[in-house]
């Protein structure tokens, strides 16, 4: 028996961004589906969703780097017949590090999450994305995908692989019902090690620091009126308006002096974080 | 018995060590300056000069005791360069959590702040709920991450346990987290008192002796790797000024709207770029308290035997303190 509730499904929920975004969903009454590796964080979560606002809250502990496991999720939602009607793909990878210095396993764990978990999710709900009358796809990119800035090669060119993959699909399904949107955050304060090197930018980098829990109100209602390419931050918005406008020597001249700055405050003071390579923007 | 404390020139650690102290245990404070050390000329309380940065003075301080409180904190809202931030409330952390696990302590408690919850949403937030704000503060992220540390070492064996003051009001020395005096000492003295404009936003006020309490029965009851939140009632702001207004009837309220303390939150940085003179406060700092921060403090009070003042006690017995004063 198929219920007729709608689920709104979330990946890479438990923390930083994503979380902003279930809690944004839910405020808007939507029920969800969050999925995120195994552990309590996400069963508190849900607690918190279900206690705050009235909706119902499935959680998934899921390793989606793994390709299986976007399978197994995808069999269990069909299984206990949710019906989605939102995929977010949020779920990344983020570091910052110079090519030579990041060990394989990191950039191929990014490469799976970002690239392939996010291009397979959307492959398997998309039968069902379309049967409803209303759906939408949004999937998390970058601001870094407009830069091509050092410290950022892989990482940078799977959020540009979300980017193009999105835009295309969005053409694609024009037809469809499904409408599809990318979202090009720029730096957000989300957890220690991303907050911690927020910090360490220039003035203007750090002013257009944002955060998530202001960003995902906005990004949830571009999302709801179709837009296709959400840039949030007026500051971020202003420099991918120079991107487009300055020569590449002095976009590079300024990029280059900004990325060296880069650093997070202390390294020490965060050698107890459990994953220093956790969602970045 | 000995114990080990850090921060007890500050407002929660002053009263704490002085409890403690009276209680006829040998309180070993780690002070910066003994010279500045007020209200400590107990017998019991042996002051050593050291710095939570100086591991070798944070040794000295600890030898032969048995537990520690760790109270001390950088507890500002806003500094420049931040890394005060994280080398005090972080790294100085780390170095009494070392020395802990290097003198076999048997227990630790650590001063943590509901700050590290962020915003409440429909419901007081409890311990197990989630953040509900990004790390836009230094403050709440040097918190959260010296929390982390605390729980990594009660992982390894440490017996800690967290507590988690909320808004702390209560006679006590009027230092910088202890704003609720100065502004009752404002009212009482006839001058005004500048409130949030946001009559309905809900917080929650813990009386300082229940926190003192809490952090003695959390030393005695609390689990290892367990954190607990010592707070009060849940009240709006305009509850608070109407019990206010009924214990002092001369005290006069101004009520300052959200956009008009960004606007000077704004001036005062941009004047910190020009002069170098630091702001009181900062937009990014402003936000909570503009927004609920309700706590439960079921979890205290069920398994510590935390108890409640209700504000309008602790608010007649706060009054009554300062009245000396004025």
């Amino acid at each position: 028996m198929t219920s007729d509730k709608f689920y709104t499904l979330i990946t890479g929920a438990s923390d930083g961004f994503g979380k902003s975004l279930a809690i944004e969903c839910a405020r808007r009454k939507m029920n969800l589906v969050l999925v995120a590796l195994p552990g309590h964080d996400l069963e508190y979560l849900s607690e918190f969703i279900q206690k705050n606002f009235q909706v119902d809250v499935k959680t998934f502990g899921k390793d989606l780097t793994n390709e299986g496991e976007c399978y197994d999720l995808h069999l269990q939602i069909v299984d206990l017949n949710l019906r989605v009607n939102i995929l977010i793909n949020n779920a990344g990878i983020g570091n910052t590090q110079m090519f030579t210095e990041t060990p394989p396993e990191l950039f191929k764990k990014q490469i799976r999450l970002n690239v392939l978990a996010t291009t397979l999710l959307t492959s398997l709900f998309l039968p069902q994305l379309k049967k409803n009358a209303h759906s939408y796809i949004l999937n998390v990119g970058s601001l870094c995908s407009f830069f091509y800035l050092p410290k950022k090669q892989v990482y940078g060119a799977t959020k540009s692989f979300i980017y193009f993959f999105s835009k295309c699909l969005r053409r694609e399904l024009i037809n469809d019902n499904v409408s599809v949107s990318v979202v090009c955050p720029g730096g957000m304060n989300t957890n220690f090690h991303v907050s911690l090197l927020n910090r360490s930018g220039n003035f203007l980098s750090r002013i257009s620091i944002l955060n998530p829990e202001d960003v995902a109100p906005v990004v949830i209602s571009k999302m709801l009126r179709g837009k296709e390419v959400i840039i949030p931050g007026t500051m971020n918005r202003f420099s991918r308006a120079l991107d487009k406008l300055l020569p590449g020597f002095l976009k590079n001249a300024f990029t280059d002096k900004l990325m060296r700055d880069l650093k997070p405050l202390r390294q020490a003071s965060i050698s107890t974080e459990k994953d220093t390579s956790t969602k970045a923007a | 018995m000995k114990i080990f404390i850090t921060g007890a020139t500050g407002y929660i650690g002053n009263l704490l060590a002085v409890k403690l102290a009276g209680s006829g245990h040998s309180v070993h404070a780690l002070v910066r300056k003994p010279s500045t050390a007020e209200n400590m000329d107990h017998s019991n309380i042996r002051l050593f000069k050291g710095d939570l940065n100086d591991i070798h003075s944070i040794r000295r301080a600890m030898d032969d005791c048995e537990q520690v409180f760790h109270v001390a904190a950088f507890a500002r809202l806003w500094a420049h360069p931040s890394d005060i931030f994280f080398r005090v409330n972080v790294d100085g952390t780390r170095n009494v959590l070392d020395v802990a696990m290097e003198k076999n302590i048997s227990k630790f408690v650590y001063t943590s702040s509901t700050a590290v919850f962020g915003n409440s949403l429909n419901h007081p937030l409890s311990e197990n709920d989630p953040r509900t704000i990004g790390f836009n503060c230094d403050y709440d992220l040097s918190k959260c991450m010296a929390e982390k540390l605390v729980m990594d070492y009660a992982a390894k064996g440490l017996h800690a346990v967290v507590v988690n003051p909320s808004r702390v009001y209560g006679p006590g020395r009027a230092t910088y987290s202890n704003p609720f005096t100065r502004f009752m000492m404002k009212a009482l003295r006839g001058r005004l008192v500048p409130v949030p404009k946001c009559p309905d936003v809900i917080a929650n006020y813990a009386y300082v002796h229940d926190v003192i309490a809490g952090h003695l029965l959390a030393m005695e009851h609390g689990k290892r790797g367990e954190r607990y939140i010592l707070g009060g009632e849940n009240i709006s702001y305009r509850e608070m000024l109407q019990t206010m207004q009924s214990i002092i009837p001369a005290g006069r309220v101004i009520q300052i709207p959200k956009a008009l303390l960004t606007a000077i939150g704004n001036f005062q940085l941009l004047r910190f770029y020009v002069t170098n003179q630091h702001p009181s406060f900062t937009p990014s700092t402003i936000n909570r308290y503009y927004a609920h921060t309700a706590f439960s403090c079921d979890k205290a009070i069920t398994q510590l035997n935390y108890t409640i003042t209700p504000f309008r006690q602790g608010m007649t017995e706060t009054i009554e303190h300062l009245k000396q004063y004025l």
